[in-house]
This record gives structure tokens, sequence and C-alpha cells, in this order.
């Protein structure tokens, strides 16, 4: 049997644990380092790719939401008050971006040719044709349903989840399912070559293990294995202010995503309060600014809890070094916006489970790891700049400065493409799938030049029947589902 | 109305020219985009392409095709997946079927489990739990269930199709939605001075076609592509290094196969592929190791009943063309590459290319990121399907003729190089996100040509033996009683095509090789 230590005490290591544990059997020891992990966001929305994860991990759902408090989501809403700028004739934008896709294909055409060449623009926006986006809208929520024959059938969701909470539950799974753990104020490590020998914790017992995974905050066991760090997938923030707000009587099923003048507002209403995040650049913009910018946004003094934390864009050259894996922050941030470390850890864990090397030298799988991970942030990275590249605002060094941010030349193809064909540029290893970006390059307001030329060739008039029976039934669906707060309650009542 | 494209010339009226013409006259409106096809009876076609994958259905399924006329028109039969004789060593033989092996265990690939098994107690043949192979041995063929729950949804399959007949076929759908056929050879072609975009061609009888967009079909040649517009080619016959091949028709005899048969010989392989009237037959070799011939001595040799005619004598390159898309013209066939026909992907990928043009078709602004991200996205597809099929050859214990001397020791590409060792290593087959050739694919082939990893992955010890050996008793008698319960691949063809048939296909058609378990 395979062992494992993992360092930390973050949602990240518990998760890794417990599913090394339960899904391969092995012998894993998570070691809790005193103040190793302290930065982690607290609040993070989950994407449905994380169901297929919890089922791996054997976890309920109602259960998880009723001991973590956690609530759905559905979508994200993008806002942007710049006003109306003369020049290039354009407004900010204000969209919602649900994870289920928008309208449907006829004759294998994308909904999206439809909508330009239908001029549905004139009447109706985008996410009108989106079950996802209107229950989002009118704060509504039940789950998907099976038949096919339901327009409940496309919707999808993810989960808001207070980190701590999530952790919680993680680190008891795991001890359910029989990791051990260990505090230690410090340790250290034994070397041989490029390889943890064994660690040594403070009070002097020595361990050793097959595999070390890292997911202290600032990569400790990585940082003694290789010194050397470079930038990769950085941002134009430099920074984050974390803060917390009363909640609402209504919880929402969004996250709001705010472009402001000096950076960008994240909010996520959980059932009990509101947590935000301000993203900016220190060069731009002094914490004073930015604690006065978040008290007028939140439209109150009443914020609380808040505090500075760097981004970090500074990260290992590998992810996995001889045998030890820089899991979590320490290993890079490539959408510190709009991603997530307990997603990147899920996705991460996957990974490690598909790749466990039964062999004593881990070159050749650490090598395809660090090949496909590289691959996953690069996409992560490409989606974050999107929403830096498009988005304007007149008289904001901040903004300026982002616009001006380079963009990688795969990002620019996927842009050109869209604006050319109304297409998605599919690239390997991307996270987010082709409608999450369709709709959000629409979204956000690229608009394509041209509709799919075969539309021209084809008979539109079924389709725009069927389009307006769409608007007809999501409407009407809408009408009957119960909202987020009443679903939440039905579901949890003992 | 945007400035859309009025008149489109294809140049060829082989299987990708008439492929090309149907798909077009099914997407555009041709009261509004004028098609022509150009095609030379003198020159004719290579006509060859006779095996097939599941995508084919689907293609044939989008043209709206009714799969019986289809049949009874082209000669077709059923195919699961492909036999490959004498390929790892003398002797052996294995199928790479149109299926996958079992199904997860634990949230892990099956072969992992399989291979442990192995290992440590018994050898059950990886082909006992792929249902595809024991009904193809068993000649035995009837439609997949859409169940996903039955073993019955764990293949697909294709056909074994006359290709001439199906290019007639073609034409005379392609013709009836009025793409119009002109007769004739192509004697020069007119390019834009500045843009040296193709203009028009002009026809030995002095006739001027104009076009916009041009398809260029017209073979390996490539009469627009790189004749006129000197595209380039990629050369990748140090690793594919057939360059010749003869061909040949042969009497039908036994019983009717539900699979085609690839047969390593000294200086390349030969091909069998069963049809309703005949048989196929070809030997794909390299004329470096042996003479034209020598060929033809070891394909007459090989026929397993009297030949139809005299072999017709073929040579290629392989490789692929530098842009399959160059300015207004798109390569199309054989035009645009050539991979050889061990995986029966070269219509599949004239299929490919017409799928992205119908999805990026162009305005008269030929918009470049259309063309760039049409070409990025056939490059991969080539890649990938290249480094499959180097696999076949590379992995390989011959030693008995110069020719798998060479292969067997051949630097490989790098890309092919790491899947190789990841998969000898533990059995990790590498994923990508989309391809033709996935997971089961790659274990079909790397097992069936005995390449066995060392180890498997660690997370197939989570069962004790016994439970173990009692799971995967189970999964072959799964496999082995449903395909004894099947029908024969003759008594579903005849029930099939027979007039008012009243055998229904209730599988879907879907652009992949697999089933839907
Ligand atoms: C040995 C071999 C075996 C194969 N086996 C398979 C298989 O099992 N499965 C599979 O999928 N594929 C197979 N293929 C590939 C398959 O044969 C081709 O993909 C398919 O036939 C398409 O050919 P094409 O239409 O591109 O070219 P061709 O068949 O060569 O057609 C070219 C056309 O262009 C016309 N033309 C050329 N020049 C001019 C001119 N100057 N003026 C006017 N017209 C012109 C010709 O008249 C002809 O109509 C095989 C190929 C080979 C060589």
């Amino acid at each position: 049997m395979k062992k494992v230590i993992i360092a930390g005490s973050n949602a990240t290591a518990w998760l890794t644990a417990h599913s090394l544990r339960r899904q391969l059997g092995f012998d894993v020891t998570v070691v809790e380092l005193k103040g190793a992990c302290a930065n982690g966001r607290r609040v993070e929305s989950l994407p449905p790719t994380a169901h297929s994860f919890h089922r791996s991990a054997q976890f309920n759902e109602l259960d998880l939401i009723k001991r973590t408090n956690a609530c759905f989501q559905l979508s994200t809403h993008y806002l942007n008050a710049a006003p109306f700028d003369p020049e290039t004739k354009k407004s900010g934008y204000d969209f919602v971006h649900s994870f289920a896709p928008i309208g449907v294909d006829f004759d294998g055409l994308g909904f999206q040719h439809y909508f330009k060449k239908l001029g549905l623009e004139a009447n109706n926006s985008f996410d009108d044709f989106s079950i996802g986006c209107q229950m989002a809208k009118n704060n509504k929520f039940v789950h998907p349903v099976s038949n096919g024959q339901s327009i409940l059938s496309t919707l999808e969701y993810g989960l808001k989840v207070d980190t701590l909470a999530y952790t919680e539950y993680c680190k008891k799974a795991a001890k359910q399912s029989g990791v051990t753990s260990l505090m230690a104020d410090s340790l250290t490590l034994n070397l041989d070559s490029w390889k943890i020998a064994s660690i040594v914790l403070d009070n002097g017992l020595t361990f050793t293990a097959d595999l070390y995974v890292d997911t202290t905050d600032d990569g400790l066991l990585h940082r003694m294995l290789l010194p050397k760090k470079s930038t990769q997938f950085s941002t134009p923030c430099s920074s984050v202010l974390r803060f917390t707000t009363p909640s609402n009587s209504e919880i929402s099923t969004n996250t709001r995503i705010q472009a402001i003048n000096s950076g960008i507002l994240k909010s996520v209403p959980l059932a009990d309060r509101i947590e935000h995040e301000l993203f900016f650049n220190d060069s731009i913009s002094n914490e004073d600014n930015v604690i006065a910018q978040a008290q007028i946004l939140s439209g109150s003094s009443a914020i609380s809890d808040s505090e500075f934390h760097a981004l970090d864009y500074q990260v290992p050259e590998t992810f996995w070094l001889g045998n030890c894996i820089a899991l979590g922050e320490n290993a890079g941030m490539p959408d510190p916006v709009c991603g997530g470390e307990i997603q990147l850890a899920q996705r991460a864990v996957t990974r490690i489970i598909e790749l466990f090397p039964a062999a004593d030298d881990h070159a050749l799988f650490a090598q395809e790891y660090n090949r496909v991970t590289k691959l996953e942030y690069s996409r992560l990275n490409e989606f974050q700049l999107g929403l830096f590249n498009l988005t304007h605002q007149q008289d904001s060094d901040f903004w300026q400065a982002s616009n001006e941010f380079p963009i990688p030349e795969s990002l620019q193809h996927k842009l050109a493409v869209f604006l050319q064909s109304g297409n998605i540029a599919k690239y390997e290893q991307d996270p987010k799938p082709v409608s999450f970006w369709l709709s959000f390059l629409l979204g956000i307001g690229v608009s394509p030049k041209h509709y799919d030329p075969l539309l021209d060739m084809l008979d539109t008039a079924q389709a725009e029947l069927k389009t307006k029976r769409i608007l007809e039934i999501i409407q009407k669906t809408i009408g009957q589902l119960p909202s987020h707060r009443e679903y939440l309650n039905h579901i949890l009542q003992p | 109305m945007q400035d859309n494209i009025k008149k489109v010339v294809i140049v060829g009226g082989g299987t990708a020219g008439w492929m090309a013409a149907a798909t077009l006259s099914r997407f555009l409106d041709l009261q509004k985009c004028d098609v022509t096809l150009i095609e030379s009876e003198q020159i004719g076609t290579v006509g060859v392409g006779e095996a097939t994958l599941p995508h084919l259905r689907f293609f044939n399924a989008r043209l709206g095709i009714d799969e019986r006329d289809f049949m009874r028109r082209t000669q077709s039969t059923y195919k699961m997946g492909i036999e490959f004789v004498n390929w790892g060593k003398s002797g052996d033989a294995y199928i790479h079927p149109f299926g996958d092996y079992a199904h997860k265990i634990n949230g892990k690939s099956f072969h992992h489990y399989w291979l442990r098994n192995r290992k440590e107690d018994q050898s059950f043949p990886l082909s006992d739990y792929s249902l595809p192979v024991k009904a193809a041995k068993a000649n035995k063929f009837q439609f997949p269930s859409q169940d996903a729950s039955s073993v019955l949804s764990t293949f697909s399959y294709s056909y074994h199709v006359d290709a001439g007949l199906y290019a007639g076929y073609l034409r005379e759908y392609a013709e009836a939605k009025s793409v119009k056929r002109i007769e004739g050879k192509v004697a020069s072609v007119q390019q834009d001075k500045e843009t040296g975009f193709i203009q028009s061609v002009k026809m030995e009888s002095g006739q001027i076609v104009e076009g916009e967009l041009f398809l260029d079909c017209s073979g390996f040649r490539g009469l627009l592509i790189e004749q006129t517009l000197k595209t380039g080619y990629q050369d990748w016959s140090k690793w594919l290094i057939c360059n010749s091949a003869q061909a040949i028709g042969c009497k039908s005899s036994g019983e009717l196969e539900p699979y085609s048969r690839a047969t390593a010989q000294e200086a390349g392989w030969q091909w069998r592929i069963p049809l309703q009237h005949r048989t196929g037959n070809g030997y794909v070799y390299s004329s470096d190791f042996i003479s034209d011939d020598q060929a033809t001595e070891t394909l007459l040799s090989h026929l397993d009943a009297e030949p139809i005619g005299t072999p017709n004598q073929l040579r290629f390159l392989t490789g692929k063309r530098n842009k399959v898309w160059n300015k207004n013209c798109i390569a199309v066939g054989l035009s645009s590459g050539f991979l050889e026909p061990l995986e029966s992907t070269s219509i599949y990928l004239i299929q490919d290319a017409l799928t992205h043009l119908i999805e990026h078709f162009p305005t008269l602004a030929f918009e470049s990121a259309k063309i760039d991200e049409f070409n990025r996205v056939m490059d991969i597809e080539y890649e990938r399907i290249r480094d499959f099929l180097i696999l076949h050859y590379h992995a390989t214990s011959r030693q008995d003729s110069p020719f798998w001397d060479y292969v067997r020791t051949m630097n490989i590409p790098d890309s092919l190089q790491s899947k190789m060792a990841l998969f000898k290593e533990q059995g990790h087959i590498v994923k990508y996100d989309d391809g033709l050739f996935l997971e089961p694919s790659w274990l079909a082939v790397y097992v069936g040509q005995g390449v066995i990893p060392t180890g498997f992955h660690p997370g197939a010890l989570d069962m004790d033996k016994v439970r173990l050996n009692k799971v995967l008793a189970e999964l072959r008698s799964e496999v082995q009683e449903a395909a004894r319960g099947m029908t024969s691949h003759q008594k579903t063809l005849e029930e099939y095509l027979k007039e008012d048939s009243k055998l229904q296909n209730q599988s879907n058609a879907a652009a992949s090789l697999y089933g839907v378990r």
C-alpha cells in the first residue's frame, strides 16, 4: 500500500487526503502545520464539475449543504457600470452568465447565429433564452430534472461553499475514511538529491512516504526542495481586500463580479452573509482608498473582517518535482477572480489519482502531470485575462493598464475566431465548456461580425417559431418555481 | 445579407469530390449559391477506399440518407473492427474493435484490474472482455442497443463499402439537388495577380469555370493546393515508410466476416475487405524493400479466392499539406495529405474537413481567423492519427525482414514516445478531449501488439483476489452470453436488405468510434 504525506490543513489538504484514501485505499497522513494555511479565501463558488468529484468522494450533496450551510449557484452576474463611451459607442455590460447553455442548436448551427440572423437582439438579450439565467435573475431554484423533454433538464448548477466549513467537512470525511493526522509547529526535510527522503517534525518524529503533497500557503516543502521560482500566469491585480457584509433577505443564486474604477469587486452571497473580494493593483490604488471604495460600494459602514492579501504569482517552475507535488495557492492562481483553490484542487486530485505511479521513480508521471496541469492553468489564465482585456472604463488607470496587459496568442486567436465566425476555438484541457465561453463572450459584448453564412441558405421560419416558443416556455416555467430560500428550506427540513 | 459566397467549384469527382458536393448541396441553398463539380473520366479516381469508420453513419444520417437504400446500392457489409494479423510477431492476431472493454471499476479503468489479474493469477485475453471482438470472431452482427445499461450497447459499427458505387450514389444525391457537373480535364488555373487567390479554371475544351471558393479534390496531385498555390508538404515517410500499393478484388468466399483484416507481410501489409459482391484486397508496401513484381506475387498468393481483373498500381507519399486551407482553396481528400489506410481514416478525414468547413464557412472576406482555426484543428487531427498509425509499426518484435527491422528501431515522434513510455510503465493511456482514437483503441493496439505494461495502477489493488476473480468472471460471461445470442452477420444483412424487411435499426449514428456504454 502506498504511503502519502500531506502538509497543510486547508480544504485542499483534506480533500486530497480523503480522495486518495477513499479511491485508492492508500495510507494517508496529514501533517497539520501551525500557521501554514492562513491565506485561503473565505468562500468559493464551485462549478457543476464539482458534483462528479463529490460523487467519487462519496459526499452526499444534501448532507454537505446541511453541514456547511452551502447554497446553490446558477450563475455569475457580471456588472460594469461604466458610463456610455461616446468614442466607441459602448456602454458597460450587465449580464448574467449561467452554467446552462443558452437556446438550442438547429440544423447543427449554434444558437448564437440564429440570434444574430433573426435580429433577436432588438427585443431580447441573449440570456433571455437561458433557463439558468432567468432563474438566477428571479432568484429561483430547483434541481435539474432528468426528463429530456423538459427545459429544466438543461439546467446546470454549482455550489457556493464557506471554505472553513467545507474544510471541516472534508476533514471529518477524511478521518472517517481512515486518514491519520498529526500536529506540528514546524518541520524539516531529509533530502536525497531531488527527492524527499523523509520529513522530521519539531518533536523529532520522522516519517517517510511514497509521495508528499504540499498544500501550505507558501509551498514550504517544495521550497526546501527547489527554492527557484518564476512568474507565471499573472493578471493585472496585485492584491485583494476581503471583507464581509450582512446578507439580504433573499439568498441570491448569483455570484457578482463587478468592474469598478480601481479593479474588480466580487461578491458571493451565502445564506447568512455576503463575502466580498476587491481585487486591485497596489501600484495604482493605496489601501486606504480601497477601503473607502469598499465602504461606498457596500452602501454602508457595515463591513467587517476586512483584511488585505497579496496575490503571489511567483510559483515553482514545476508542480510535481521528485516525489513532491505543490498543490493549492502555492502552485499558482491562474484565475484569482473567477477561480478558486478548491476547484483547482479537485481537478488536481483527479489527475493525481489517475497518474499515481506504482514505481518509486516518479519522473515519467510527474512530467505528464506537469504537462497537463500547465495546459489547464493556461486555459484558466486565458479566461481570466479575457475579462481584464474586454472590460473598458474611461478615466480608470487600473482598466487602462488592464487593457494593455499582454494576452497570450491563444486568447487572441480565440477572440479573432469568435469575432469572425461566432464560433469558439476549443483548446485541450479547458475546464470551461464551449457553451460557457460562448455566453461569456456574447455577454461581455464581443459581437461576432457575422452569423454563419449557411443561415442565409436555410429556411429559418421554423427556427423563428421555435425561439419564440423557448421564450414562452422559460417564462411559464419560471412562474412555477420556488425561490432559492424556499427550496433550501424545503430540502433541508428534517 | 452578408457578403456571401455565390460560386463554389469542386475540382475532382472521386470519393472526396462527391462527398463534398453532397454535403454542400445539403447545407447550401443552391438557388443562392452555385456548386459545380469538375471531373475527368480520362484521369479517373483512386477509388479504393472501402473500409470506413462509424462516423460515416453520422455523415449519411446528416444527409438524410436511408441506410437500407445506401447499403443495397453500394454492396455494403457491416464492420465492427479490424483484425491485425502477424503485427506484434508472426502468428499473432488481434481485433481493434469499435467498442470499449468492460467498464470502469471503482472509477478506475478496467484494464488496470485486468493487468493485475494477469500478473497475479490467471491470464484471460483482453478480448474476452469485448463484445464486438467476440461477436466479430463468431461472424455475428446485430444493431447495437441504445440501452446504456446493456452490454449490447458496448459497440458501434461502420461499413465496408464499394467506394466507386458510393461516389456514384452521392453523385446522384448531389445532382438531384442541382449540383452541376462538368466532365473534362482542367488545363490551367487563373489566379488574382495581387492576392494569388484562384479566380477560375480553364478546361481543355476552352471553357472557363469561375469560382469564389475552390475545393481541391483532385487526388494526390493536388492540382490547386500544390500545383497552383505551392502550399508545400510535410513528409512523414521516415515514420510511415510505405509508398506503394496494389489493389485487386477477388470473389467472395467463406462466411461473411463483420470486420476487415490487415495482415502484416514482409515489407508492408495486406488488406482484406469483404463486400456483398466481392472481397477487396490490396498490398501496401515500401518499394525500397521489395519490387513491384514481388509485391504482386505476395498479393496474389494471399487471395482466398479467384482474382477479378489485374492489380491496380498506386504510389503515394505519406504526410500532410502544410496548410489544408490556403487562400480560397481547401484541400479535401488525398490532395490534403495521405495516411495509409491501416485504420480506415481517409474517408473519415474527408468527412472531418467537410464538417469543419461547414462550421467555419467563409464569406467573401475569407476571414483569416476562420482559416487559421480550420488549419489548427486539421493539423491536430492528422498528427494524432499519424502517431496512432506509427504505433502499429513500431510496437513489434518482428525481426524477419529489413522492413520490420527499420520500423522497429526507428526514431518516433516525441509525442508518441512519451505516450508509449507511460503505457509501458503502468498502463496509463494519455487522454485528449477531442480526437478520433481514444482509450479503448490505444489499449487494443498496445496490448494486441505485445506492449504489456510492467506494472498497473496502484489503485487496482483495492479489492482482494477472490473478489477480483469473481468480478472478472462475471464480465467475461456477460460478453460470452451476449455474443452467443447475437445473429449472424449474413443473416442480419439479408433480413435488413430484403424487400419489405421488418427489421428496424434503433441505434443512433454518432460522431464516435464506440458504443454508448
Ligand atoms: C491503397 C489505398 C487504400 C485505401 N483504402 C482506404 C480505406 O480502406 N478506407 C478509406 O477511408 N480510405 C482509403 N483510401 C483512401 C481513399 O481511397 C481516398 O481517400 C478516397 O478515394 C478519396 O480520394 P480523392 O477523391 O481525394 O481522390 P481521387 O479518387 O484520386 O479523385 C481525384 C479526382 O480528381 C479528378 N481530377 C484530377 N485531376 C484533374 C484535372 N486536371 N481535371 C479534372 N479532374 C481532375 C479525377 O478525375 C478524380 O475525379 C485508400 C487509399 C489508397 C491509396
